[in-house]
């Protein structure tokens, strides 16, 4: 009896330390902002708003007014973005789940009046009270097993936090280079136009032929075909970032700050591609996931274990009063007896599961490694690029214009080259942009992987391929 | 150099010891006002080198080099060329006739080569044509020529190996042969003309050019690089023209006077034949000696007539903007080229003179100040300055034209007393 008693104080001890959704969140925060620098905000008070409360309704407008950099995009998002809002619930509500698992089995009751024939006096009594006696030595595996769906959760909210940050990161960097490209399209608009109105001045006056004057229209008109094109490249990268920060309605009247992508997010940490593989691996988080997943599976095995020769035991009191008969009191006890279904088949699937969950581990550790160090190779790659086009490429299509520019001063080429040259300068420029929004980005991958998440190639925020606008063939130059 | 060549250089030098002056007075001017007179009745060819070899017992000797030469043709434009004794083209020859002569050639080319002396009726085996008459001279080697001197008469020579290569590269030179005492000319002038396909910006020209020559030489010079001619009024002047550009024959016009041909590099032409002329054309492969008696002072111009030949690396298929209203395109190109300049709508005089960057080593358009305004002509062109005496050395500079001798705006009262109706006079 004293045993019972000693127990039952025991759980609601144990029931006492399940973790508050606050400080589940608070280890969430630090976490966030020990990986990645940013703060994470809970708002479950804007669930029943459907709307950003006022406050930050006033900070989004600042910060729009002044224009978006990309660690603005970022900061703006992780306050605003309600994708990661939901992870955040559904954090709270795995917390919620938790405290259900850990908590024991309530005491249960069994009762039943006797009424004896007319005129016999008081009724008979008989209660028992029992209690699930395994739910007080689960009470441990129970725990792994919370601890575990707790874990998962945590680290998809920290995930969804990473990706955000990463995401938005991407985002603006598509943004800001569109906005660079478009620069220069409209340059190279300007300059065909140019040189077009120049033909067509020539035909006037019977200086060219109609098919030098056709082609000439032709080359401008290819030239503004792609500056359209460049325009909506634009739009679509402006569309990204509000979908991520969650912007709508008359916070889309925006516009980027600080112009070109500072170069220095291209410049590679100084690194070796082992000591940053070991990084990616130590903190995985969808590592962390899979060993979360093996510690249920075991958890599992376990409780299929236990339950196998003893599916369930009850302990209790029992109270029996028959008419003005004293009380008798004595023990009560209920057990399921494990006859014709032993369990095993659950313990098998149980035990499988297990050794799943461990090769999934495994797996995802090796193919982690790989992905590391393709994300290293690809940083290395596009970051050479990037260099080399800036320091050589550029700096070759610049000495070139300029001895263009001689020639044309000296009449040995015409004004119609002397475009030519600087409209492949303009697409040496756009190049450049490129390349160093290629060297970003895979810096930003990089570093999401230093925070824990291996984003995928092929997601939400990868970006348009360079095919698409770095080929100075389709610049309408008209070489 | 080998000590021996620069003994006979020197030896060269101090034959013509006038020539040395006279050129370091050409370098040392920046624009082509006439030099200094020179002395008369003496075999000169302006901006290069007469040699007259040395005497050793019976025979004159001469040494030819051929080798690889770096040559200015004019202030902005060095040519990595070949040539003969440091020049293109190489020395004058100047011999007579009748006289043995013996002239070693060295060949420090990075090909074999020969030499021709084209026009001289020399015995077969001294011909110099590789393969026909002699095994090419290889390089390193020097080869020995000799022969008696068979007739006076204005003569070139050059490669008969490689010829197409060798001579766009610059081989070549003229020859004067001269009858024992025969009476001399006042002036007595000598030009090989040759032409050269240079890109602007580079050094080296194409041999394998057929059609593009944008360098067209005097003496190895485009204006304002050649040296101008000196004379006085009265006296007789004869100028020699050898020509061995690759493919084209050159109307050379003088301005100012009347000439007769005297001679070919076949012979001297009768009396009979010759007949009064102001331009003689020079085809390839050819010498003209033509003679006059300048009679009016002055600085006047001798040219090729062919347009582009008086013009240096002149650029071709342009868009032709001659009459275009360029509107708002230079405005609009300059947005994007700060540097950009609206060029030809109007014509194309005085783009020289706007001393814009060009390619470097290059000379496109450019011709030079002259004493009123910017000569627009480059290439072929040169100046005769006659003046009315020519006494002692002293530089002559331009000519300076007696009061009222030159054109100029006309003015309103002249145009209203001959009835000549404008509808403005520009200031
Ligand atoms: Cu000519």
């Amino acid at each position: 009896m004293r045993a019972l008693i000693a127990t039952l104080a025991a759980s609601v001890t144990l029931l006492g330390c399940a973790p508050s959704t606050t400080s589940v969140f608070t280890s969430v925060a630090d976490d966030a902002a020990r990986r990645t620098g940013h703060r994470l905000d809970w708002r479950p008070e804007d669930a029943q708003e459907g709307l950003p409360g006022v406050d930050l309704a006033r900070g989004l407008a600042r910060e729009l007014s002044s224009g978006l950099t990309i660690e603005g995009a970022v900061r703006l998002a992780l306050r605003n973005a309600p994708a990661l809002q939901v992870e955040l619930e559904q954090l709270a509500s795995a917390q919620g789940a938790y405290s259900q698992a850990v908590a024991p089995t309530n005491p249960e009751l069994h009762g039943s009046v006797l009424f004896h024939g007319e005129g016999h006096g008081t009724p008979g009594v008989h209660l028992d009270v029992t209690m699930d006696v395994l739910s007080f030595v689960m009470q441990a595996t129970s725990r792994r097993g919370a601890d575990a769906g707790l874990e998962v959760s945590r680290v998809r909210a920290l995930s969804a936090f990473v990706r955000l940050v990463a995401e938005v990161r991407l985002a603006m960097l598509d943004l800001l280079t569109a906005e660079r490209v478009l620069e220069k399209r409209t340059a190279i608009v300007e300059l065909t136009s140019t040189t077009a109105d120049l033909s067509s001045r020539m035909r006037v006056v019977g200086n060219n032929t109609v098919a030098e004057d056709l082609n000439q229209r032709a080359v401008a008109l290819q030239a503004r075909l792609d500056g359209e094109a460049a325009q909506a490249v634009v739009l679509r990268a402006r569309l990204v970032v509000e979908r991520l920060i969650g912007l709508t309605g008359e916070a889309t009247v925006w516009k980027t700050r600080g112009g070109e992508v500072p170069p220095d997010r291209a410049a590679g940490v100084n690194r070796s591609a082992g000591a940053f593989e070991r990084q990616v691996v130590e903190r995985s988080l969808s590592l962390d996931e899979r060993r979360a997943e093996v510690q249920l599976a075991a958890a599992n095995v376990d409780r299929t274990q236990l339950h196998r020769f003893l599916p369930q035991l009850g302990l209790g009191v029992a109270v029996e009063r028959e008419g003005d008969a004293e009380m008798d009191l004595g023990p009560a006890f209920s057990l399921t007896l494990p006859i014709f279904n032993l369990g095993s088949g659950a313990v098998d699937a149980s035990a499988a599961q297990l050794r799943r969950s461990q090769q999934a581990l495994t797996a995802a550790a090796i193919e982690l490694r790989a992905e590391a160090r393709r994300l290293w190779v690809e940083a290395e790659v596009s970051r050479r690029r990037f260099e080399a086009v800036r320091d050589e490429l550029v700096p070759l299509r610049t000495a070139a214009l300029e001895e263009a520019q001689k020639a044309y001063n000296g009449m040995l080429i015409g004004a119609f080259a002397l475009v030519d040259m600087k409209v492949a300068a303009l697409s040496a420029e756009i190049a450049l942009s490129e390349a160093l929004r290629d060297a970003a980005a895979a810096e930003v991958r990089v570093e999401a992987a230093r925070q824990g998440l291996v984003l995928r190639q092929d997601g939400a925020a990868s970006h348009p391929g360079p095919a698409e606008t770095s080929n100075p063939s389709s610049s309408g130059a008209g070489h | 150099m080998t000590p021996t060549r620069r003994d006979f250089l020197s030896a060269t030098a101090a034959a013509s010891g006038l020539l040395g002056s006279i050129l370091k007075t050409g370098l040392a001017q920046a624009g082509p006002a006439p030099g200094r007179p020179g002395p008369r009745k003496v075999l000169h060819a302006p901006n290069g080198s007469v040699d007259q070899g040395r005497r050793v017992g019976r025979v004159r000797v001469f040494h030819l080099v051929a080798e690889p030469v770096t040559w200015e043709v004019a202030p902005g434009l060095v040519l990595d060329v070949w040539g003969y004794n440091g020049r293109t083209p190489g020395p004058v020859l100047e011999m007579t006739r009748g006289e043995r002569v013996r002239i070693y050639v060295t060949n420090h080319l990075p090909e074999s080569t020969s030499v021709h002396w084209h026009g001289m009726i020399v015995p077969n085996g001294m011909d110099g044509v590789a393969g026909l008459t002699q095994r090419p001279i290889p390089p390193g080697a020097t080869w020995r020529y000799e022969f008696v001197v068979p007739d006076a008469g204005t003569f070139m020579y050059h490669p008969h190996f490689d010829e197409m290569t060798q001579m766009a590269m610059g081989m070549m030179g003229m020859i004067v042969v001269r009858e024992p005492n025969e009476p001399r000319p006042d002036r007595d002038y000598c030009y090989m003309i040759n032409e050269w396909s240079v890109k602007p910006g580079t050094r080296k020209p194409d041999p394998g050019a057929m059609s593009d020559f944008n360098v067209l030489t005097l003496n190895g010079k485009v204006f304002p690089g050649t040296e101008p001619m000196v004379a006085a009024v009265g006296e007789r002047v004869r100028v020699r023209f050898g020509n061995l550009g690759a493919m084209d024959h050159h109307p050379i016009h003088f301005h100012g006077l009347s000439l007769q041909v005297t001679a070919t590099d076949g012979g001297p032409v009768p009396l009979s034949a010759r007949q009064p002329e102001t331009t003689t054309l020079v085809p390839v492969g050819t010498v003209r000696v033509v003679e006059m008696v300048p009679s009016e002072p002055g600085d006047w111009p001798v040219h090729c007539h062919m347009t582009h030949h008086v013009m240096t690396q002149m650029g071709h298929g342009l868009p032709n903007l001659l009459g275009v209203d360029p509107g708002g395109t230079e405005a609009g190109l300059q947005r994007h080229l700060p540097e950009f300049m609206a060029m030809g709508h109007t014509g194309m005089g005085g783009m020289g003179e706007m001393n814009m960057a060009v390619p470097e080593n290059s000379l496109p358009m450019k011709g030079a100040a002259g004493p009123f305004s910017y000569i627009d002509m480059g290439g072929m062109f040169t100046v005769l300055a006659v003046r009315a005496r020519l006494e002692g050395d002293a530089p002559l500079g331009w000519y300076q034209h007696p009061e009222g001798s030159v054109a100029r705006p006309a003015t309103h009262e002249e145009l209203a007393a001959d009835g000549v109706a404008v509808i403005s006079q520009a200031p």
